[in-house]
């Protein structure tokens, strides 16, 4: 029989058909060798002629030329191609990775000539406060009370021979994600989802990272330091699956075998004994506990170092690995608490300053509330923030279903299916106790995606029909799949491109979206940074907060900013009149006395970022306009900057709205 | 290899650092050293977690060990940054030598670890190398 097989499988291999097959399988297999370096050159000469002075209210994606999405759209043709070999290529799925990785997060440092976001100036100032002074000030604001991240960069600045983070800061997104990626493949394989899966899951958590909360920033860094911990827990702590180890061997010994069970279903003798072999060689009295004891001190450690880095971070870690040791998944059970100790214990001196500022105690169990995405707190938007916010929201949505439907498919994998579905979404329960300024959501997002994206690579990349549960119970179940999933490599072929193409077609509005207010001329910068560095102190009046590139001097702290319109402006909910100046003038003598300077900033930034939220009527912007140009008491300080305008109350005019 | 590579980046950006000259090649040793180095020289020091991973754990302890001694140097109002990554480099060289000669010349016959039992799935506890 075998030989009548061979000799007619010799014969078919002569025939025309076979060899071009062939050919096509060899051609196929070395599409990715010809389409990743066509796609990153298309990449690269689309981000060449970006028209990144032209940007509208649509952003970044709307001035990137039509070849810019061709060189994507063909990364991600080839990452299909590449998923669909029968035998996994490590090196080249990691070169897609990184490729994808290199144009969602290196096209923003490379179009712009500063890093994006005012925000980002903020975390500079840090920085060079502590290299400037060498120390710390914990009534300054929250980040000097959770200094980790500034004391790595500012230690970063002094041995890289930069005089200012600004070199380098745009860069940190980029960084930040492909250091992230080796991670990602150390949890899944921790979890050990299957090869195919863990590559999926990696590019679907780079391609839906729509939060940009790996910007320059401690949460950066905390991203980072969870992602460790979590591998190094999930690897050597974790209680998961105990098919395939020495326990899970011995209980499978332990069966018996059912009544309905054929012979050939059941366990083999000589697999049976590897078992036994197996768990007498691994299984020693009382030699676990001491031989994973350093693991557990170094996963501590790290813990420690993510409590003073950042302040929301520990706590999410702490509510998704606590629920796995109450479900007896973590060992020791201790951790978590150990966690929750370390992260109590240095709050605890901090905590007056927080509540005082943020209003911690009120955020408690307003779950709602504290769910509120930022974006709704603002008036009426327009088109463009509408069709920006959709996709990020649809993004989310997006994830978190296939997340669920990946629940769905794995949910006879037992613990695995389990750790995934809580580690996805235990960060909501964060929700309920603190709104972390209406970011909260995006925080739960952040630490849900890398197991959300793992759980919907169970979608998209299924395992093999030989998997689809054992035993005689679902021998039909098996006959039936097998047609389907023969093909499931042709079917991936086209799932993950689709989905990864759809998840990618959202990022693009969600992440670059907001360029026309979050993108800092380069100019802009180096005017403000060289005028807060020789300004007398003095607060800064601007028409809304978080709109330009401040305070990324060491002296930041000496220029407070007020915002003039929003909910929190200085003029509240009052008609704007031409004595608007006046008025500024008014406050800054109460704020700080006769005796010092006070500031308006204006930039074009902040005029988009009103437009773009609708947070004062176009009539009031101009209003404020006109009256700071016709004021006596503010002087107009020369910036020799397009865009930005800037008045300053000398201390002796500063005096002179009181005394009217 | 990856030892070596942790070395030549640490003797690299202590030459540059010490003779002063500033550019993109000493922020991206910078970089390297940052993400990498510390990380690698208590790797190689530990056989298990060596085992199961060579270069993607460092990440984490390299940012985790440095942003702690930085802190510690802050606390302490010791802040002396390039005087502390002479001490680093330092440490992190002397740990990569010490890791290649216990490799080179083990004591001891290693102890064996773990292994993955026949016909069990990859990654589970006994199995090695992630990546």
């Amino acid at each position: 029989m075998t030989d009548a097989r061979t000799l007619q499988a010799g014969a078919a291999t002569t025939t025309p058909d076979v060899v071009s097959r062939t050919w096509l399988k060899a051609g196929l297999a070395h599409v990715s060798t010809i389409l990743v370096p066509v796609s990153l050159g298309l990449w690269a000469y689309g981000v060449r002629h970006a028209k990144a002075g032209r940007l509208g209210p649509f952003g970044l994606p709307a001035v990137l030329p039509v070849v810019f999405y061709v060189g994507v759209a063909l990364l991600i043709i080839s990452i299909g191609f590449e998923l669909a070999q029968s035998k996994l290529r490590p090196w080249r799925l990691a070169l897609h990775a990184v490729a994808l990785v290199v144009m969602l997060y290196g096209t923003a440092p490379l179009v712009y000539p500063a890093g994006r976001y005012s925000w980002l100036y903020k975390t500079i100032g840090v920085v060079q406060y502590v290299n400037a002074h060498g120390q710390l000030n914990r009534f300054i604001d929250i980040y000097q009370n959770w200094p980790g991240f500034f004391a790595l960069t500012a230690w970063f600045d002094k041995v890289a021979g930069v005089s200012s983070p600004l070199v380098y800061a745009k860069w940190s997104q980029l960084v930040v994600e492909l250091a992230a990626l080796p991670l990602l493949y150390l949890c899944y394989g921790a979890l050990r989802l299957p090869e195919r899966q863990r590559w999926v899951a990696m590019l679907l958590y780079s391609g839906s990272n729509w939060i940009a909360q790996d910007y320059f920033s401690p949460q950066a860094l905390g991203t980072l330091l969870s992602l460790g911990i979590a591998a190094i827990t999930l690897r050597w702590l974790y209680a998961g699956n105990l098919a395939g180890t020495p326990f899970g061997n011995l209980r499978r010994l332990r069966r018996r075998p059912r009544p309905t069970e054929s012979p050939d279903e059941a366990e083999p003798e000589h697999k049976r004994m590897n078992a036994v072999k197996s768990f007498l060689t691994f299984w020693r009295p009382g030699r676990t506990h001491r031989e994973f004891a350093p693991f557990s001190a170094v996963v501590l450690l790290i813990f420690f170092v993510l409590t003073f880095t950042h302040e929301l971070s520990p706590y999410l870690l702490i509510v998704q690995f606590g629920l796995l040791a109450v479900l007896g998944f973590v060992r020791p059970r201790w951790l978590p608490v150990a966690f929750a100790a370390i992260a109590v214990a240095y709050l605890v001196p901090r905590f007056a300053f927080v509540n005082s500022h943020y209003g911690v105690l009120k955020s408690i169990g307003a779950f709602f509330s504290n769910a509120t995405p930022p974006s709704f707190n603002s008036g009426t938007q327009p088109l463009s923030q509408r069709v920006i916010q959709y996709s990020a929201d649809l993004l989310s949505a997006f994830v978190w279903g296939l997340a669920l439907l990946g629940a769905w498919l794995r949910r006879r994998s037992g613990r695995t299916v389990v750790t995934l579905l809580v580690l996805t979404f235990a960060p909501f329960f964060v929700l309920g106790l603190v709104a972390y300024g209406n970011e909260g959501l995006l925080r739960v997002y952040l630490f849900s995606l890398p197991w959300a994206a793992a759980l919907a690579a169970a979608v998209l990349a299924p395992v093999p029909a030989t998997d689809v549960g054992k035993g005689p119970r679902w021998k039909a179940m098996r006959r039936l799949a097998a047609p389907v999933l023969g093909t499931g490599r042709r079917v991936q072929a086209l799932a993950v491109p689709l989905a990864l193409g759809i998840a990618v077609a959202l990022f693009f509005p969600a992440f670059f979206g907001d360029d026309y207010f979050n993108r800092m001329p380069m100019g802009q910068v180096s005017a403000i940074t060289t005028f807060l560095t020789v300004a007398q102190p003095g607060p800064i009046y601007t028409p809304v907060a978080n709109s330009a590139p401040m305070a990324d001097t060491a002296r930041y702290s000496q220029f407070p900013e007020h915002d003039i319109f929003g909910p929190f402006g200085v003029l509240g909910r009052k008609h704007v009149t031409l004595d608007v100046a006046k008025e500024l003038a008014a406050d800054a003598n109460t704020l700080v006395g006769a005796h010092r300077a006070a500031y308006v900033l204006i930039t074009s930034g902040m005029l988009h970022y009103i437009r773009s939220y609708g947070l004062a009527p176009p009539h009031d912007v101009s209003t404020l306009l006109k009256s700071m140009r016709r004021s006596h008491l503010w002087r107009r300080v020369r910036v020799h900057q397009p865009g930005v305008q800037l008045y300053e109350l000398p201390p002796i005019a500063n005096a002179l709205p009181a005394r009217q | 290899m990856l030892d070596l590579i942790a070395a030549l980046n640490t003797v690299a950006l202590v030459a540059l650092v010490h003779s002063g000259r500033d550019g993109i090649p000493r922020i991206l040793l910078t970089l390297g050293f940052a993400m990498f180095v510390p990380g690698r020289a208590i790797v190689t020091n530990w056989p298990r977690m060596s085992r199961w991973s060579e270069a993607a754990v460092t990440v984490t302890l390299s940012l985790a060990v440095l942003t702690l001694a930085a802190m510690i140097s802050l606390w302490a109002h010791l802040w002396h940054p390039v005087g502390m990554f002479y001490g680093a480099a330092a440490l992190c060289l002397a740990g990569l030598i010490v890791g290649e000669v216990r490799r080179r010349w083990p004591t001891k016959p290693p102890v064996e670890s773990p292994s993955p039992p026949a016909g069990s799935a990859a990654g589970a506890h006994g199995a090695e190398a992630d990546d």
